[in-house]
Formats: structure tokens, sequence, C-alpha cells
């Protein structure tokens, strides 16, 4: 049954990707060279505890040779977790917090995955937190990280040492330069999912509105 | 006649070896209890439910580090599935193919193929397998909210599915039923998968799990073929060369599952018994040399309680084909009890002036041993009557095990020559039976019994009534332990490893089983799904009330065909919406290719009409290891399943909640199984008040109805002193203690008999006789006291309690009437 578990989180993880220009980052592994560079801007990441803005998907599903397109506004809070809420074509919220992850469709109608402390899970949590919100748990202890460019634009590959994420989330591809760009997850599949945004902005704390959709 | 028996019997035995095949020694600790009233239309289903799941185990290896866990794990894992490198512990030397053949699966890794079965299994069957949400959606024209809901996810940011498939299910049916399938699964476990391994961490430890399930052949709990001696071994070498590794982090497992509490328990037990019985017959034996000055009593009374030891077992397995390895405990109160008759000749052999051969001595002692052998026999023969099969096979084995020294002693001793010297233990002495007459207490004193002097004698006489008033002071004083009550928990107590795997294991797993279930039952695999349904739909509102956490059953993933087919009649609502919908993702773009997606949708829809799915259809790996111990399928024309409750707590509410469905059964084994103890204790001491009835009315024959009033005040004081003592330890009066009650009754009026009879011929040997007899009975019974498993020492220390009194109670019995100075 734990395997019927995984096979939910496993795709889970498919809300980021990367397409072209970005299969070089993975020939150049993190240097003495760009180490500094990285640690700029992990820690430009990893800065403030909420950050909110818009983004734009790009599903590709390889077997389907398909791109779906979708946009809307998303929000993180290191503490509490993050809401995706898909605006266009069709209205969707997503909540992911540390103990369940919450699919909200237009009609209402919510599915709810209690995923406890599942080890699979946390892992997945934990790779996301990372890649969105830098900071320690972005290092080459839970990463392979690959790195090119300066403060200004830089590129970073990110391959999960766990075994289990990695089955699904082979490997991120973020983009950024004074702030993060773009996440781009690819997966085993050849299916990817990209990530970019917009209007990125760093409030000091959520609204009431936005706290309700991690009290519920 | 002996020969005759024997030679009956064996060949009884080896007909029946030939005809049946291999008998069966059993050592589930759980099959000597007896089974649940409440499941007696249920039973079989019960048993196969049972013998798969006592089979099952599990294993955690843990470590504060996860590669010296998971290493750990692979090494066990390597040892009985092969491929590894490990060196095994073959200190047994268990072939590589024998101990493979110790399981009969054994999980560790995660097999990353199974998803894709997953997957791929839902989207065929996606139209059969609809959410009861979705298909009232759909039958109430939300069709068009099923197809915004599907489209909302697909574009969602998160996919909690897969969508590879969308182009034959652009409704997601398939991602909805997955999600069913999670929930029903259940996720509040803490297991995980890293580095495809089954794992969890918790409190800095990481715990990586191995599942499986033992083969019946290495369930054994004895020798090489025992699977947890085996694993045992090899975790200990496991865990002490984890020390060794470069990076040394200890490496511990915890164990979990049936197998290794019969195994811990019953080695426990035979360790004891086997130590027990060594020391008894020892003593025994030493007793006998001492007594008798003469090897030749001790050789053919150990002779005699071989063969009737080995008779009783062949008798067992003749009538049962098997043998619980518990029967032997009791097994080895037949040393004491077969001894008696022979004590009983050898008294005279070796004494008695006034016989000049066996067949004397057996005109003498004829009458009384076999007045007791018939009483005896009558209180085993009533352990019979139980209905629980592990008592039917103590009473076949003690039954024929002393119809078998009975014999021995009856036609074979007579043959022993009568030795030169006879006198009893001091060759330098005067007979005894001259000792005793001269009043020489001193003398006797010599042999090591209190035969007393008059005034020893005439205390004896008090002792009845000082019995009788202590054990209506003890009563009183613990009445509140005067009960019957029979709770199983008390009869087995875990070792503390054991115990602390167990913690470990419920902690990590967090399975939340409540030891309850539910059992439903029905006349045909439709009928059954179709209860549980029903019954399902009760154990919803109980989920949403909080009295249950959740719950596994088959038709959660596997509906009812009557279901199946509402699911695709209620599926039929979004043919008209899939061309639009497959525009919406973009497959389709011109009303061409709208129609010709909505006509292959509606193709592939139709093509599943009356395909229904069964629990007996080949299933996804997942879903077979989900429903494997839930589904039970045809069992002796009837067709059963089982529903488990998790993280559920009022017992009487569940109860109640499936009194009202006929066909579903709540199990609660350790209740049940209590509660038919209490019931069988109550049926005991009716048997054993027959039984007594019984023996008195026989008496009647032999003595006259003074005599026998005499005789029948003595059981009812060694069961009113049993009592006292029993409440002092407070014991409650449970089915084992009765038990031991009704053995009492058998042993303790062959003394009384015994002591009768003495009163006709020669009183100090008899009195000596019986002496000695309660000396090799209380070694043999008495010894049973010390063993730990609850049951087996409530006996013990019920028969000895009576037999002590029994013997006390014989002597002032006899001490009444004679002037001669016996005691």
């Amino acid at each position: 049954m734990k395997r019927v578990i995984l096979y939910i989180f496993l795709p889970l993880c498919s809300f980021i990707s990367a397409v072209s220009a970005t299969a070089d980052v993975f020939d150049h592994p993190l240097c003495t060279e760009t180490q500094s560079v990285f640690v700029a801007a992990n820690s430009a990441m990893s800065a403030h505890p909420i950050q909110n803005g818009m983004f734009t998907q790009t599903k590709h599903i390889a077997k389907l040779n398909r791109n779906l397109v979708s946009s809307g506004s998303y929000f993180i809070s290191k503490d509490s977790g993050i809401v995706w809420q898909t605006k266009k074509p069709f209205p969707s919220t997503l909540v992911v917090s540390a103990d369940k992850v919450t699919q909200i469709a237009a009609s209402g109608k919510k599915s709810v995955l209690q995923a406890g402390s599942n080890a699979t899970f946390e892992s997945f949590a934990k790779v996301i937190r990372s890649v969105f919100q830098g900071g320690d748990d972005l290092s080459e202890n839970n990463f392979d990280v690959f790195f090119e460019g300066d403060a200004s634009a830089w590129t970073m590959g990110l391959v999960p040492k766990e075994k289990a994420v990695r089955a699904v989330a082979e490997r991120f591809v973020l983009q950024g330069g004074a702030a993060l760009d773009s996440v781009t997850m690819h997966e085993k599949s050849g299916d990817f999912v990209r990530y970019e945004f917009a209007n990125v902005a760093f409030p000091a704390t959520l609204t009431d509105d936005e706290k309700a959709f991690f009290a519920e | 006649m002996w020969a005759f028996f024997h030679g009956a019997l064996i060949a009884a035995f080896l007909v029946s070896l030939f005809a049946h095949g291999a008998v069966h020694f059993n050592t589930s600790l759980f099959d000597i209890l007896p089974p649940s009233h409440s499941l007696k239309n249920a039973a079989q289903a019960d048993a196969h439910l049972s013998a798969r799941t006592s089979r099952a185990v599990t294993i955690l290896s843990y470590s504060d580090d996860f590669s010296s866990a998971k290493r750990a794990a692979e090494q066990l894992y390597s040892l009985y599935r092969g491929g590894g490198t490990f060196a095994p512990d073959d200190s047994a030397q268990i072939p590589a193919a024998s101990r493979q053949a110790f399981f009969e699966d054994l999980t560790l890794f995660v097999d990353a193929a199974a998803t894709q079965e997953l997957t791929d299994f839902i989207v065929d069957h996606r139209f059969m397998l609809l959410d009861e949400e979705t298909m009232s959606l759909l039958e109430n024209d939300g069709a068009a909210a099923v197809s915004q809901d599907a489209l909302g996810r697909i574009f969602g940011s998160f996919s909690l599915t897969d969508f590879s498939a969308l182009e034959r299910d652009p409704f997601d049916l398939a991602g909805s039923i997955v999600l069913r399938f999670v929930d029903a699964a259940g996720t509040d476990g803490t297991m995980g998968i890293k580095d495809d391994v089954l794992t969890a961490e918790k409190d800095g430890l990481w715990y990586v799990l191995l599942r499986g399930t033992v083969s019946p052949a290495a369930v054994s709990l004895v020798g090489k073929n025992s699977a947890v001696k085996d694993i045992y071994g090899q975790c200990e070498k496991i865990s002490a060369q984890s020390l060794s590794q470069p990076d040394g982090h200890e490496v511990r497992f915890a164990f979990s599952g049936v197998p290794f509490h019969s195994y811990e328990s019953s080695r426990s037990a035979q360790r004891q018994v086997s130590v027990i019985s060594t020391i008894g017959m020892i003593l025994v034996i030493l007793l006998f040399l001492y007594v008798f000055r003469s090897v030749v009593p001790a050789l053919v009374s150990a002779g005699v309680v071989a063969v009737s030891c080995g008779m009783a077992l062949l008798s067992v397995l003749l009538a049962f084909h098997e043998i619980h390895i518990l029967t032997f405990v009791f097994g080895t109160t037949l040393i004491g009890t077969c001894v008696d008759y022979s004590i009983h000749f050898f008294v005279h052999w070796k004494n008695d002036a006034s016989v000049s051969d066996g067949r004397a001595i057996r005109k003498k002692i004829l009458r009384g041993i076999g007045i007791s052998f018939v009483s005896t026999e009558i209180c085993f023969a009533a352990l019979f009557l139980a209905p629980f099969p592990f008592l039917r096979q103590v009473s076949v084995f003690l039954f024929t095990g002393l119809l078998s020294a009975f014999l021995g002693v009856v036609c074979l001793y007579p043959y022993l020559s009568l030795p030169r010297n006879r006198h009893l233990s001091c060759p330098r002495s005067k007979s005894l039976s001259q000792t005793a007459a001269a009043g020489s207490s001193r003398k006797a004193f010599r042999f090591g019994f209190p035969i007393a002097s008059g005034r020893v004698r005439n205390a004896v006489r008090f002792i009845p009534p000082v019995l009788f008033a202590a054990s209506l002071i003890l009563i009183a004083t613990n009445r509140h332990s005067l009960k019957i009550d029979n709770n199983l928990r008390d009869m087995y107590t875990m070792s503390r490893h054991l115990l602390e795997s167990e913690k470990i294991t419920a902690q990590v797993l967090n399975y939340g089983s409540s030891g309850w279930y539910f059992l439903v039952e029905g006349a045909s695999a439709e009928e059954v799904l179709q209860t549980e349904e029903a019954f399902s739909a009760r154990l919803e509102q109980a989920k949403s009330d909080g009295t249950l956490g959740r719950y596994l059953a088959t038709s959660s993933f596997i509906p009812s065909q009557k279901t199946q087919a509402r699911s695709h009649r209620a599926a039929a609502a979004l043919l008209p919406l899939a061309g639009d919908q497959f525009a919406a993702l973009g497959f389709a773009q011109t009303a061409t290719e709208k129609s010709a997606f909505a006509a292959q949708y509606a193709t592939e829809f139709n093509s599943a009409q009356n395909h229904y799915l069964t629990p007996e259809t080949a299933l996804p790996t997942i879903l077979a290891s989900v429903t494997k111990n839930l589904w039970l399928g045809e069992i002796g024309g009837r067709w059963y399943s089982c529903i488990l409750p998790l993280h559920a707590q009022d017992e009487a509410f569940f109860r109640s909640l499936s009194a009202s469905f006929p066909a579903v059964h709540f199990v609660n084994k350790t209740a049940d199984i209590g509660s038919e103890l209490n019931a069988l204790t109550a049926t005991m001491l009716k048997l054993m008040a027959g039984a007594f009835v019984l023996v008195i009315v026989l008496l009647f024959f032999f003595y006259p109805p003074k005599t026998v009033l005499r005789i029948a005040a003595i059981p009812l004081l060694v069961a009113l002193a049993t009592v006292a003592v029993l409440a002092a330890a407070h014991i409650s009066l449970g089915f084992f203690s009765v038990t031991g009650l009704v053995l009492t009754f058998g042993l303790g009026l062959d003394y009384v008999i015994y002591a009768i009879e003495g009163e006709k011929s020669d009183s100090f040997l008899n009195t000596l006789a019986i002496l000695i007899s309660f000396a090799t009975t209380a070694l043999s019974f008495g010894a049973l006291a010390f063993i730990d498993f609850a049951p087996v020492h409530t006996i013990g220390l019920t028969v000895a309690v009576g037999l002590t009194t029994a013997c006390l109670s014989a002597m002032s019995v006899s001490g009444k009437k004679h002037n001669a100075p016996h005691f």
C-alpha cells in the first residue's frame, strides 16, 4: 500500500520543468569558481520567509507530445507551505502543507492526501522547499549541484540524491539573477514542467485568506 | 492383554499413517486456545485467515545511519532470497537453498514497475471503478462538473496523478480512482521509500522494513527447519558485524509476528518441560533407588512410563493426526501417575512377606489400583467432553498413557521374580511392617517418611477440619479474587526483548490495528462484496464521526458487479462531452477530429461493458498485496472476506454495528475466546460434578455407604482448599485451573481409595505407597507450577495444592480406624 502512496507522491513532483537551453548546465559541476555565486544565489532565494507572484506553467507530456499551458498566482511560506492557484484556462487550487496535499477543484470538490510523516513525502516536500526557497537544504548534501553564470544571470542544475525523489523528479533546472526567474523539473519519462515567475514580491506576513488555506 | 492393546494401537497408527499421510506436530501458540463461539458459522474462514496471518512476519533493521540499516536489511534479505555476498552464520549448517525456502515471500525492495502496472490497470478499468461521489454527480446531471474538475486538475499546478493516458482518459477518471485507492489503502503510516526500500525515520533512527511470510515447513519451532531460530542467529551476526564496518554504526533488529511469539513461548516451554521432566524423572529414580535399594523397580517403572508416553503419543496422532507440543507438557504428568501403580506393586514386591510371587501381589493390589484407575480414567475422559480440541488431545494422551501403564503393571509385573532381600530401604533393618508394627517411629524415619507416632497420627485426624477452616478463612479474605474469569492477556507474557520489538514495530508502522476485524460471509463473491459495500457505508459514517480512523476492505478496491455496472452506466453521461474535452486538451482542433476522438472514447466505453472485475481477477501486484489478507474467497461452499478497522477504539460500538448485519461477524479473538473460556469453565465445573457423581456411584459397588461418604468428602475438601489457594494467589477461577481441579479429582481420589483399601490389608505398606505416590506425582505435577507459561503454571499449581490436600486427607482417613502404628 505504501507503494500506492509513492505512486501518488512521485508524479506529484511534476510541477516544475525546464526546456532546452539548460541542458548544458549539467556539464558544469559546482566548482571553486562558481561556489561563491551559487552561495549568493542560494542566499538570495532564502532571504525571504514569504514570497508570492504570478506564474506561467508549461506542462509537457512526452508520451502525447503535448504542452499544457496554464497560469495563475502562487505564494510560498517557509513555515506553512506552498499554494498554487491556477486561474487559466481552468481554475483549481493546490495546497501543499507539511502533512497533506489538498487539491481543490473549481466545483469546490476537495481531494486530500494525508501524508502524515511519510518518508517519501517528506523527502519530496523537502526537495520542493529547497528548490523554491533555497537555504541550507539546497546543498551538496541533498543534491548533485551544477552551476554556471554570474550573479546577474545564473543557471543551477540540481539532481536529487534521494533515489525515491529522483525516480520522478530526475533533475531540476533553476534560472535567475537577482531573483528566481524559472524552475523546470524534468521527469524520467521525458515529461517536464516549467514555471516562469513574474511580479515576485516578498511580503512580511500572509494575509488572512492565505492563512486560511493552511488552516483547513 | 498388554501385547494385544499395544500391538493393536501400533498397528492402527501405522494403518492411519499409511491412509492419512504424515502426522503434524503443532507448535502454534494460538492453537491451544478454543475457537471463538461467535465464529461457529465462519470458523473455517477464521481458521483460513489465521493460517495466512499467523505466518506473516515483519522485521525492521534500524540504526542511526540509514546506509547501515539498509545494508543490514539487504544482507538479511540476500540470505533468504539469494544474490548477496554476506556469509551467513552457518553453525546450523543449513544449505543456502534450504534457507531460501524458509520464506514463501519476502519483500525488501520496492518495485518501481509495480506503480506503472497499477496505473495501467486503473486506466483499463476506469469505467467500472468510479467512486461514489463521481457516480452521484454523473447520475445527477453533473457531467459538466466532472469535466471541469478534470480540466482543473490537468492544468493545475501540482499533478497528483499521471496524465500520460489523457488521450484515452480525458476526464482523468483514473486520477480520481487512484486518489480513492490511496485513501482506502491508508496513508497514516510512517513508512516511505528511500533508496528503493521502505523506510522510516523516527527519533534519530532509520528503520528499514522487511516483510514476509514464513513457509509452513519453516514455522517449525525446533531444529534446523525453524526459520525464526535462523533469523535470530543471522540478525545477531549481522548486528555484530555492523560494528566492525568502517563506519561502525550499530544496527539492531525489531521483530513482529506470530511466528516469533510462538517460537519464543514454545521454546521456553520446551526448554522448561525438558528440564523439569528430566529433573522429575531423576528424582523419581533416586527415590526408587533409595526406597527399594534395587535398580529393578526404577528401571521397570521407567520402562513402563516410557512405553505409556509412547502409546499416549501414538493414540493422539491416531485420533487427531497431529499433536500440540504443549500436550507433552501435560504428558509429563504421566510420569507421576503411571508410576503410582508401579509403586503399589513394588512396595509389596520388596517388603510384603505375605506374598510369594508377583501374581499374589497383583491379586492383593488389583482392587485398589483398579478402582483408582477407573476413577482417574473417568476424570481424564471427562476432559474429552470439553469442546476444545487441545484439551481433547490431553484427554486422549492421559487416558491412553494411564491405560498402558495400568496394563503394564497388571499384565507384566506379576512375572517379575521377587528379590532375595525383601526389606524396604534399609537392608539391616527388619521389614518395615515389622518395624512399624513395633511402633518404632525413629527407625521408620530412617526411611525418610513421616511414619509417625500415635500422637502424630491423632493429630493427622485434625487435618481435614483444619484445612476446611483455613480454606474458608482464605476464601473469605480473598473473596474478590474468587470469580470465573479467563483473560487471554494473562495467559501469555512476552519476553522483554520481544515486547520491546513489538513496541518499536507498532510505533514505526503505526498501522493502528485494534486486534478486531469483521468477517463478511455470503453465498457468492458478489454477495460478499455487496454486503461489504453496505457495511462500508456505515463505516464511512463512523469515520466521519471520528469513531474510526479508517478501514481496509476488498470492495474499496474491487467493487461488487452491481456497483461496477452502476459505475459504467454513470460514466455514459460523459460521452456527449468527450469531443469538447479532447478539444479543451488540445487533441482535437476540428469538428471531425472531435468526432473521431469522441467515437474512439465511446468504443472503449462500450467494450468495457460487462467486463467485471472480481477479487479473483489477476490484480496488479500492489493491489494484490493489499487484498491478499482481506479476501478469503470460497471456503466450504461459502464466500468470505475480512474488513480491518484501523485506529478504532470503541469495541462495543463496532460489535453492535455488525450485529445489524447478519452476514457480518465481529471478531475480537481476545475477548471472544475469553468469554468462550468462561463458558467452558462453567462446562468443566459441570463435567467435574458429573465425573464426581459417576465415581461416587461406582464406589457404591465396592464400599458401604458410610465409607463412600468419607471418600466423597475428600474431593470436596480438595476443591475447597484449591480454590482457597488460588484466591490467595489472586488467580481467578479460570478454565485451566478448573482443568487442574478435574485432574486432581481423579488423582486425589486414588489416595483416598488406597487409604480405604489399606484399612483392609497391610495399612502401613499402603500408606507408604501413598506417600511415595504422592512424592512422585508432586514431583511431576507440582513441577508444572514452575513453568512460566501461565496455563501450565496454573494447572501445575492447582494440581499440586489439590494433591497435597488429598494426600493429607487420605492419611487422616487411613488413620481413623487403625490401631497399627503405621504413621
